[in-house]
């Protein structure tokens, strides 16, 4: 079984770099390096500043549009292109190893790519810090939390990738995204509403996946650091919602008629 | 199948299968192609790299390993399509038209490979409208229009179900009318006549012969081919353009 997985993560990793999808690295080293020159000229304090919040919002936006754009064709093309049969029909891989090998071949190519772009990210921060210590781990950690985002929205573009054509999978998964958000100010809301409304509107707005909890960038621009607790519940929170969609999708691709 | 049910995963160990269409992942080479499904097929890792090999051998694509299949041509997917389907040493064997899309030499070729496999113990299924192939191939065919099964058996069997035809050839121009008329038509090469006709009027044209001063010179038997059975089975009006003819090769 495991290596059944493995076999479909590594196919979809490799489908994806040879669709030259890394190539949106360029964009990004093009963007950090001009970054780094343009705020060169600014105090020290606020080149930083700028540095960590652009190089980390443009490492979890880049990651993030290539996650909906690859997640939201993860099974819908192979249906489209009938590479699926070959793999279902006549190997024995069963459709749930399929949903997640996807999966994990889809979280692989985005670790690597959000991994190239750190090492490119740490290199700008040494060159406008003039060097990297203890006060830089919190970027660690909000690299780490953009991976979590990565986990939860390929999960949730899979998902929307076994039942929905392309186009409105895409238009969901960046709605969903967006929603999420702002999922802590839905959070806020609910609780200023009265009674029934105010039942159904919590149970909605903790049912859209929070990514307000993960974004930590402006935070440790300052160099405030996060807590371990936030690092544990925001892990936790990931494994079992991203578990929960994947299951749901497994439910789905289940019980669709491929023939 | 194999003597389990048709959902059960671990029976699809044992089976190989070429699709009609060779619809594969065609950003990977031929080699990667075979990795990958010896891989998901549970082939042993270290036999892997070697039936891989293997297998392209066998399909003639030993030297096209490392080309991606977006640049191989029809012929050349063809012979993937074959090899990912014996690359697992697979007891039954499903191919889908494995001749269409390859030329004379690679025709043969299959046709080798398919006799090949047979002759290691493999119970090979295929489809094709070439009816030759299945003639010469199969142990047993089963006829197929327009979806229904219109027979099955061996092809000796089967052939034997359609009556035989007779060549008759003779000299002595006068009795040409006389055959004709038993609905035959008659070729002349210089003095020597012929003419194919039904062999349950052969004794009819033996006497018409005889009486019109013609000399028997040979009776010969047409033997009749899986075509003559296709098209006895199906009748003319049926159209054979739509039909479907599928030959299988079983051993139990």
């Amino acid at each position: 079984m495991i290596g059944r997985l493995w076999a479909i993560a590594f196919n979809t990793f490799r489908e994806a770099v040879r669709d030259r999808v890394l190539y949106n690295l360029i964009l990004f080293a093009l963007l950090i390096v001009g970054a780094s020159v343009l705020f060169g000229q600014i105090s020290l304090d606020i080149n930083r500043i700028v540095l960590i919040n652009l190089g980390l919002t443009a490492i979890s936006l880049f990651g993030i549009i290539i996650a909906i754009f690859i997640g939201i064709g993860l099974v819908s093309k192979e249906i489209e292109k009938k590479t699926l049969y070959t793999v279902l029909a006549a190997r024995p891989v069963r459709r749930w190893e399929f949903i997640v090998g996807k999966f994990f071949g889809l979280v692989m190519t985005l670790t690597v790519n959000a991994g190239l772009m750190s090492v490119g990210f740490f290199a700008a921060v040494l060159y406008v810090s003039h060097g990297l210590g203890r006060v830089d781990l919190p970027l660690v950690t909000a690299i780490y939390f953009i991976l979590l985002q990565f986990v939860l929205i390929t999960a949730l573009a899979l998902l929307f990738s076994t039942f929905s054509t392309p186009i409105f999978s895409s238009i969901f998964a960046f709605a969903i995204f967006a929603v999420g958000t702002f999922a802590e100010d839905l959070r806020g809301f609910a609780q200023m509403a009265e009674g029934v409304t105010r039942g159904a509107m919590t149970f909605v707005a903790y049912l859209v996946p929070n990514f307000a909890a993960l974004n930590v960038i402006s935070q440790v621009a300052h160099d405030t650091p996060v807590e371990p607790r936030l690092v544990l519940l925001n892990t936790a929170y990931v494994v079992v919602y991203a578990g929960a969609v994947l299951v749901a999708a497994v439910w789905i691709f289940e019980r669709r008629n491929l023939k | 199948m194999l003597g389990r049910p048709i959902d059960d995963i671990e029976m699809k160990r044992s089976i190989g299968f070429l699709p009609e269409q060779p619809y594969f992942y065609d950003h990977l080479t031929a080699l990667e192609l075979l990795d990958y499904y010896a891989r998901l097929s549970g082939v042993d890792p270290r036999e892997r790299r070697a039936k891989v090999t293997r297998a392209l051998g066998r399909v003639g694509m030993g030297e096209h390993g490392r080309t991606q299949l977006r640049k191989c041509s029809k012929g050349m997917l063809q012979r993937v399509g074959i090899a990912q389907a014996i690359v697992h040493d697979p007891r039954l064997i499903l191919l889908d038209e494995p001749m269409s899309g390859l030329d004379p030499i690679g025709r043969r070729e299959v046709r080798d490979l398919v006799q090949e496999l047979h002759d290691e113990g493999k119970t090979i299924f295929f489809s094709t409208h070439i009816l030759g192939d299945a003639e010469t191939l199969c142990d047993r065919v089963a006829v197929l229009n327009k979806g229904e099964l219109r027979g099955v058996g061996i092809v000796d069997d089967l052939v034997r179900e359609v009556k035989g035809d007779v060549e008759v050839v003779w000299t002595g121009a006068g009795s040409v009318a006389a055959i004709e008329a038993l609905g035959a038509r008659t070729k002349t090469t210089g003095d020597v006549l012929r003419a194919v006709l039904p062999e349950a009027t052969l004794e009819l044209a033996l006497d018409a012969l005889r009486q019109n001063g013609g000399r028997l010179t040979s009776v010969t038997p047409v033997r009749a081919t899986l075509e003559d059975y296709f098209l006895a089975r199906i009748g003319d009006s049926d159209g054979a353009a739509n039909s479907d003819e599928k030959g299988s090769e079983v051993r139990a």
